[in-house]
């Protein structure tokens, strides 16, 4: 895009878009601007080097990378099923997976409990036959962030898969490349923003998940305590670390966020072939 | 805003003080104590607060104005466990146990505190795995089954689902938690929350009190 380009498109803007936006870009800084407000700086240090959040933090970290992971190994084929096999209930089934995104996430824990939990329906005979149990293990933390995150990744990915141009596979397919292959040399790498903003996505709510953690893994130091867990239940016993490990939270997801849009997300790059 | 322990009795006294006094219209909030005391010190609007702890009335008197608070209500603690008992727990003892899971509370929160007295009064470590927000998640971490037992307040069993029952813990090392209540005296409707807390500290209050599985104060 060329800077005339870009330049007209500004002007073309009506005022009061710009004035929502800018007012809305208020809405989103103000409570980040109370909690600065608010945060004990001079314990921030302590907080972040202290062994209790550095175990929270890297079980976020492991946790939430491995549930990225997963997502992008169940959702992308989920995704491209959805997006090109025109079947009957198809809209039954995406609803069905994208669920997780609109119930608070206690009931997604709750019925996670039920089914996968130690003497839920399917968990039981996990315990039974393997002596495996979900509930208070990592593995629990990550099943409940794969349940939240994944339609994160499935969304963005199918709607991407939707508005690619179908002629550069059909291109590889009739020049004798199986659909396994044209999808991964030539479909995957067209909607590689897609695929990366999702699976950005998808990490970042693994990342902050709390609600369905706790109410499916439980909460236990080094295990299960996630920094978002650690971050909630502080707020009882002291605000001051709630608050540092608030800021803490912060400061990763921005990071994160910002230097992957900057160097694979530009706004230009869905267009480019 | 009360206790979530409270919540199932002061959910049938707020039916029955609105059936009597239809002008006033009671908003219930539950939670951990220690969250709702924050909350208040936080600027919540609450005409009257509840607590498990009278820890809580301390925490909060240096930034609230309320009246003195009064003792409404007793509750013992008690094991809970899934009912028919499938571990065999039979006392404190057995949650020291490898393959006894024990769910408990996360600091902070006053159930969490009258277990660590009891079991350290005791001399029990316990194999706890999880440490839950509040009350309510130790009750879903035993009737799911995830965990085996936990400590929770008498009164939880009395509400709880049937899949769940008590092992009682001896009366000469159980914890007498204590409940206080007061109207907050920068209540805007201050009159209609003195009159319930009358209501709650009334012979008829303490009857569904008791019918809830608490205790005299």
């Amino acid at each position: 895009m060329t800077d005339a380009r870009s330049h007209r498109r500004h002007e073309r803007l009506p005022r009061t878009a710009k004035v929502i936006a800018a007012f809305t870009v208020v809405f989103f800084c103000l409570p980040f601007i109370g909690l600065l407000w608010r945060t004990p700086w001079t314990r921030l240090l302590d907080v972040f080097g202290d062994s209790t959040t550095r175990d929270a933090l890297w079980l976020s970290m492991r946790t939430s990378i491995t549930a990225a992971v997963i997502s992008v190994f169940l959702g992308v084929p989920l995704a491209w099923t959805l997006a090109s096999i025109p079947f009957r209930g198809r809209n039954i089934v995406r609803s069905l997976c994208l669920i997780s995104m609109v119930l608070p996430p206690v009931v997604g824990g709750i019925s996670l409990l039920f089914s996968l939990g130690r003497s839920g329906l399917f968990g039981r005979y996990l315990d039974d036959w393997f002596g495996f149990r979900f509930t208070f293990s990592s593995w629990g933390v990550v099943v409940a962030q794969v349940f939240v995150a994944l339609p994160f990744l499935v969304l963005t990915v199918e709607g991407a898969l939707r508005q690619a141009d179908p002629r550069f596979t059909e291109a590889a397919r009739s020049l004798g490349a199986n659909s396994w292959y044209a999808f991964r040399r030539v479909t995957l790498p067209s909607i590689r923003s897609a695929l990366i903003a999702g699976t950005v996505l998808a990490w970042a709510r693994a990342f902050g998940e709390f609600g369905a953690t706790i109410t499916f893994a439980g909460n236990y130091p080094g295990t299960t305590r996630t920094l978002s867990i650690a971050t909630y239940l502080s707020l009882e016993s002291d605000p001051g670390r709630a608050m540092a490990l608030s800021i803490m939270m912060i400061i990763i997801s921005f990071v994160v966020l910002v230097s992957l849009r900057d160097r694979w997300l530009s706004p230009t790059d869905g267009a480019r072939s | 805003m009360a206790a979530s322990s409270l919540t199932d009795v002061f959910e049938r006294m707020e039916a029955d003080f609105e059936t009597k006094n239809p002008d006033i219209d009671i908003v219930m909030v539950f939670g951990a104590s220690s969250t709702l005391a924050k909350q208040i010190v936080d600027g919540a609007k609450a005409d009257i607060f509840a607590s498990a702890d009278i820890a809580q009335f301390d925490e909060l008197s240096t930034f609230v104005t309320g009246d003195e608070p009064t003792i409404f209500a007793t509750n013992r603690l008690t094991i809970l466990v899934k009912s028919g008992n499938p571990k065999a727990i039979n006392g404190l003892d057995d949650l020291a146990r490898d393959d006894v899971l024990v769910a408990t509370a996360e600091e902070g929160v006053p159930i969490r505190k009258y277990t660590d007295r009891l079991l350290t009064a005791a001399g029990v470590t316990a194999n706890f795995v999880t440490f839950e927000a509040n009350v309510a998640g130790i009750v879903t971490k035993v009737s799911s089954g995830a965990a085996d037992a936990g400590i929770v307040y008498e009164s939880d069993v009395v509400g709880a689902e049937s899949s769940v029952q008590a092992v009682a813990i001896p009366a000469d090392v159980n914890i007498t938690a204590r409940y206080p209540i007061a109207a907050l005296t920068n209540s805007t409707h201050l009159a209609d929350a003195r009159r319930f807390v009358d209501y709650v500290t009334s012979t008829s209050g303490r009857a569904t009190l008791i019918d809830f599985g608490f205790g005299e104060p």
